[in-house]
C-alpha cells in the first residue's frame, strides 16, 4: 500500500486538472510546481551541505537566455531551453570550481552564491537596452496564441501538465543524485536528511 | 584632463561619502553578530520600516525633522528587541542554518507585511537638501550630512564598548559565550541591550538614507545584500574590518561608476567580493592562525 501510494498522488495530480479546471487556483498550482523544481535543485546541493543563496541568479540566467534566445534570435525554446540550461550550468561551473579548488564551504559558499546572484541582478539591470533592466522583459507572442514550436499555450492545464513533468523529473534526478551519494564509500559527509522522496 | 582629474576627484571623494553610509548600515549588523552570534538577514527591512516611520512622522504627522529621527531610531531600538524576543531567542540554541533562515523568514513577512499596509508606491519625504559646489564639483549636502553622522556614531558605539560597564560586559559576551555566564554576566540582558543597539543603529541609518532615496517596501533589497557581504569582507564582528571593507566596497562602486554605469560598479564590487572569498576567506582584517 506504502508503495502504491507515490503512484496513486502521481495519477490523481495528472487527473486533476480534468476534473477541476478553474484559471486561477491552476496557476497557482504551477507556480507551486515551478518553485517545487527550483527547491528540488536546491535540496540537490543542500545535501550535500552546500546551501546555494545563487538559485534565484540561474533562474535569472535561464529565464532570460531562454526569452532573449526567442525575442532576438527568433530561436525556439527547444533550442532556446538546452541553451539556457548550458548558460546557467556553465555559470554555475565558473564559479564553482574555484570554490571547490580553495575549499570554500559552509558559510563562505552562501556567500559566494549570494554576491553572484547580485551579480546577474546588476548585470539585467546594466544591459537594460536589451534586456529592459528592472521594468522586465516580456517573450513576444506567437502569431496563432498555442503553438507547441514557440512553447505558448492559452491553456492553463497544458501549463499545468508541463510543470508537473518537469517536477517529476527533477524528483527523479535528485532520487538518482542520492542512490549514488549513498553507494560513495568516499563521501564523509553527515547523513542525508531523511525521507526525502 | 591631469592626473588630478575633477571627475575622479570628485567620484573618489562620493565614494568616501556612501562608504561612510555603508559602514554606518554594517555596524549595527557588525554589532548583533560579533554578541550574539545570529546575522539578522533582515536588517535592511528594519531599516526599511524605520523610513516608513520617518515618512509617516515628518510627512503625515508633521512632526519636527529632528524629533521624528529620535522617535524613528528608538522606535526601530524597539523592533529589534522585539525581533531578539520573538524570532531569535527560542532559537539561540539551533543550528545556525536555522536561525540564518528564521531571519529570512522574518525578511519576507516585513516585505509583504510593508506592501499591504503601506503599498507598493514610491514615497519621499518632498524635501530637497542643497548641493554643495565645490571648485565645479558636486558635493550632494544629504550625504555629506550621513556621512558625518555615521562617523559620530560609530565613534559613541565605540566609546561606549570600550569605557563602559555594559560596554565591557557586552564585549566580554562576544569573546566568549560560555564562560562570562559563570562569571555573573547575565546574558540575556547583554543579549537584549545589543539587540536594541543593532535596532537603534538600523533607525539612525533609516533617518540619513530617507534623506537621499524612496521609499518602497523592497527598498531594503537594493542595500541588504551589500551590508552583508561588507560585514563578512571585513571579518564578521570585526568593526575595523567592516569599516575599512565599507570604503573599499564604496569607492569600487563609485570608481566603476565614473567609468560606466553604477550598475557596473556594482557588478564589479561583488566579483570582487567572490575573488577575496577565495583568497581570504576570514575576511581583510582576519589574524592569520
Amino acid at each position: 500500500m506504502t508503495r502504491a501510494l507515490p503512484w496513486l498522488a502521481g495519477a490523481a495530480l495528472i487527473g486533476l486538472p480534468f476534473v477541476y479546471n478553474s484559471p486561477y487556483p491552476l496557476h497557482i498550482l504551477v507556480i507551486i510546481l515551478i518553485w517545487s523544481f527550483a527547491y528540488t535543485s536546491w535540496s540537490v546541493m543542500g545535501r550535500f551541505g552546500l546551501t546555494s543563496l545563487g538559485h534565484g541568479g540561474f533562474m535569472g540566467v535561464g529565464a532570460y537566455v531562454t526569452a532573449l534566445a526567442w525575442n532576438k534570435a527568433g530561436l525556439s525554446p527547444w533550442l532556446g531551453i538546452p541553451l539556457a540550461l548550458v548558460a546557467a550550468g556553465g555559470l554555475a561551473a565558473v564559479v564553482a570550481y574555484p570554490c571547490f579548488r580553495f575549499k570554500i564551504t559552509g558559510h563562505y559558499f552562501a556567500l559566494v552564491t549570494l554576491a553572484l546572484s547580485g551579480i546577474v541582478l546588476q548585470v539585467i539591470t546594466a544591459t537594460r537596452d536589451h534586456t529592459g533592466g528592472s521594468l522586465g522583459y516580456t517573450p513576444e507572442r506567437y502569431q496563432g496564441g498555442s503553438s507547441l514550436y514557440a512553447l505558448q499555450f492559452t491553456s492553463k492545464t497544458t501549463w499545468y501538465l508541463i510543470a508537473l513533468g518537469v517536477w517529476a523529473v527533477g524528483l527523479w534526478i535528485a532520487a538518482c543524485s542520492g542512490t549514488r551519494w549513498r553507494r560513495s564509500p568516499r563521501t564523509r559527509m553527515p547523513p542525508p536528511p531523511p525521507a526525502f522522496t | 584632463m591631469g592626473i588630478f582629474d575633477i571627475y575622479l576627484l570628485e567620484a573618489l571623494i562620493n565614494g568616501v561619502l556612501l562608504g561612510g553610509v555603508l559602514a554606518l548600515l554594517s555596524l549595527g549588523l557588525n554589532l548583533v553578530f560579533g554578541v550574539i552570534d545570529v546575522v539578522w538577514i533582515c536588517y535592511a527591512e528594519l531599516i526599511m520600516l524605520g523610513m516608513y516611520a520617518m515618512y509617516f512622522l515628518y510627512s503625515v504627522y508633521h512632526l519636527p525633522l529632528v524629533a521624528a529621527a529620535v522617535v524613528c531610531i528608538l522606535g526601530v531600538a524597539v523592533l529589534g528587541v522585539l525581533l531578539h524576543v520573538l524570532v531569535i531567542a527560542p532559537l539561540l540554541g539551533a543550528a545556525p542554518i536555522n536561525q540564518l533562515l528564521a531571519t529570512g523568514g522574518v525578511l519576507f513577512f516585513l516585505q509583504s507585511a510593508a506592501t499591504v499596509m503601506f503599498g507598493v508606491e514610491f514615497k519621499n519625504l518632498g524635501m530637497r537638501l542643497p548641493v554643495l559646489k565645490l571648485s565645479g564639483m558636486f558635493i550632494s549636502y544629504s550625504r555629506l550630512l550621513a556621512f558625518a553622522f555615521a562617523l559620530v556614531g560609530m565613534v559613541l558605539v565605540y566609546l561606549f564598548l570600550t569605557r563602559t560597564y555594559t560596554g565591557t560586559a557586552i564585549r566580554a559576551i562576544s569573546q566568549d559565550r560560555q564562560i562570562m555566564v559563570l562569571m555573573g554576566v547575565d546574558s540575556r540582558r547583554i543579549y537584549l541591550i545589543t539587540s536594541a543597539l543593532g535596532g537603534g543603529l538600523a533607525g539612525l541609518a533609516a533617518c540619513l538614507l530617507v534623506l537621499q532615496y524612496d521609499i518602497h517596501p523592497f527598498v531594503g533589497l537594493s542595500f541588504g545584500p551589500i551590508t552583508f557581504l561588507i560585514c563578512v569582507l571585513g571579518s564578521l564582528g570585526n568593526f575595523a574590518g567592516g569599516f575599512v571593507a565599507a570604503f573599499v566596497f564604496a569607492e569600487i562602486i563609485a570608481l566603476g561608476g565614473l567609468y560606466s554605469d553604477l550598475e557596473w560598479g556594482y557588478v564589479l564590487a561583488f566579483a570582487f567580493f567572490i575573488v577575496m572569498m577565495f583568497i581570504r576567506p576570514q575576511g581583510l582584517m582576519a589574524r592569520r592562525s
